[in-house]
């Protein structure tokens, strides 16, 4: 029996633990039927595998990747479709003047890794309790921590996120609920 | 307002939100392990270690334990390796006891034990009466040198211990009597060996000389041929 772990496998299956059920939720929310979302997720992670030494950031690696995969699953199922993007559309197009861009600057926001103080934990428990709306215990036991761990650092972020706005000058936010 | 819910708020409002149902979430974290296995089994990185590893890690995670795959990989080395020690030892533990219940005690053979043949000063002997020996008128004194003779061989040969000059005969050991018969061209030495708690004539040697000079070399095979014929 081998005993050896090679650090690449170790980092991989870090990563994979802490990202698999956001980019699984991401594919669910894309796609209609779960076993493709499977199917797709699995893809994703088996070329992040593949690629691990060239990615700096594994985040931004694999949503970009799970698009592309995306992309390539609805030309599978829909060749004569003219504008796939259209499939995988942006959510910001639907807002108009000062919405769409309090939705950008918000969304430039989110993927500024200052405000999650650089911690890819911190992000991650973002997206599985903020956007995805998995409970404060589901998601400690997902990544790997006590539920009031995750209790605060999700404070912590929230107020982040709002001290950025102000920063940025959108102070009345309760006026913008 | 609460931080949290102004957040969350915005998030809804701006349409960042991606809700996964509960049974979704149900699903995906159940479907982990397995799909992590698959795609190490893709990669040919997946072995029954890497899988108590990951079993470890994930059941870890569950606790709300931050640990590293290495930390849960050593982890699982030193429960394989505990584990192969508990079984190998149980193992054996149990084969001896199956073994020490099933099967019949063996009987182990009392190992021959040879001893060499002493000296024949210490060893124990039976003893031997020696009677004078008989002869006629003509050979009386040859026959008393005989006796002499015989005497002193068996003493050599048997220890002094166990050899006694006797007139009557005893209820233990051998007996030895002899005779010395004058022959036309020489002389005839007879000896007898009996065994007298069985009443028993062992051995009977003669041998015959030619003159009385021969009378000590004649004797002395005459012990001999005895002696191996005494315990």
């Amino acid at each position: 029996m081998k005993f050896s772990v090679d650090r690449g496998k170790a980092e991989f299956i870090e990563v994979y633990s802490d990202y698999y059920n956001v980019i699984f939720g991401a594919v669910c929310s894309r796609i209609n039927s779960i076993d493709d979302a499977e199917d797709i997720t699995q893809e994703i992670f088996l070329r992040f595998y593949r690629k691990m030494d060239e990615v700096e950031n594994p985040r931004k690696w694999l949503f970009g990747t799970m698009k592309l995969v995306l992309y390539e699953y609805y030309r599978s199922k829909k060749p004569d479709s003219t504008d796939i993007n259209d499939l995988i559309n942006d959510a910001s197009l639907s807002f108009v003047n000062g919405m769409r861009d309090l939705r950008i600057l918000l969304g430039s926001i989110l993927d500024d890794p200052d405000v999650f103080n650089n911690d890819d934990k911190n992000r991650i428990i973002f997206d599985l309790v903020a956007i995805q709306k998995y409970t404060l215990e589901e998601a400690a036991k997902e990544i790997g921590m006590s539920r009031d761990q995750v209790k605060y650092r999700y404070s912590l972020i929230n107020r982040s996120i709002l001290l950025t706005l102000k920063k940025k000058g959108v102070s009345n936010l309760e006026e913008l609920m | 307002m609460n931080e949290q819910l102004i957040v969350e708020g915005l998030i809804r409002k701006f349409r960042f939100e991606e809700p996964v149902t509960p049974e979704i979430r149900r699903h995906i974290a159940s479907s982990k392990a397995k799909n992590l296995k698959k795609i190490l089994k893709k990669e040919n990185k997946y072995g029954l270690f890497t899988g108590l590893a990951i079993m470890i890690f994930i059941a870890a995670r569950k606790m709300g334990l931050t640990i590293s795959f290495l930390q849960a990989a050593i982890v699982s080395g030193a429960v394989t390796v505990i584990t192969a020690a508990a079984v190998v030892t149980g193992g054996v533990a149990g084969i001896d006891y199956v073994t020490d219940i099933f099967s019949e005690k063996k009987v182990v053979p009392v190992p021959e034990v040879k001893i060499p043949e002493l000296n024949s000063a210490v060893q124990i002997k039976t003893p031997v009466s020696l009677f004078s020996f008989t002869g006629t008128e003509e050979t009386s004194l040859i026959a008393k040198r005989a006796t002499d003779i015989f005497y002193n061989k068996l003493k050599a040969e048997r220890g002094e211990d166990n050899v006694f000059l006797s007139k009557r005969p005893g209820n233990k050991g051998y007996l030895l009597t002899g005779s010395v018969e004058k022959m036309t061209s020489g002389y005839v030495i007879t000896a007898k060996i009996i065994d007298s708690g069985r009443g028993v004539i062992l051995d009977i040697e003669t041998t015959e000389i030619k003159s009385e000079k021969e009378l000590y070399s004649g004797c002395t095979t005459l012990v001999k041929k005895i002696s191996r014929n005494l315990k």
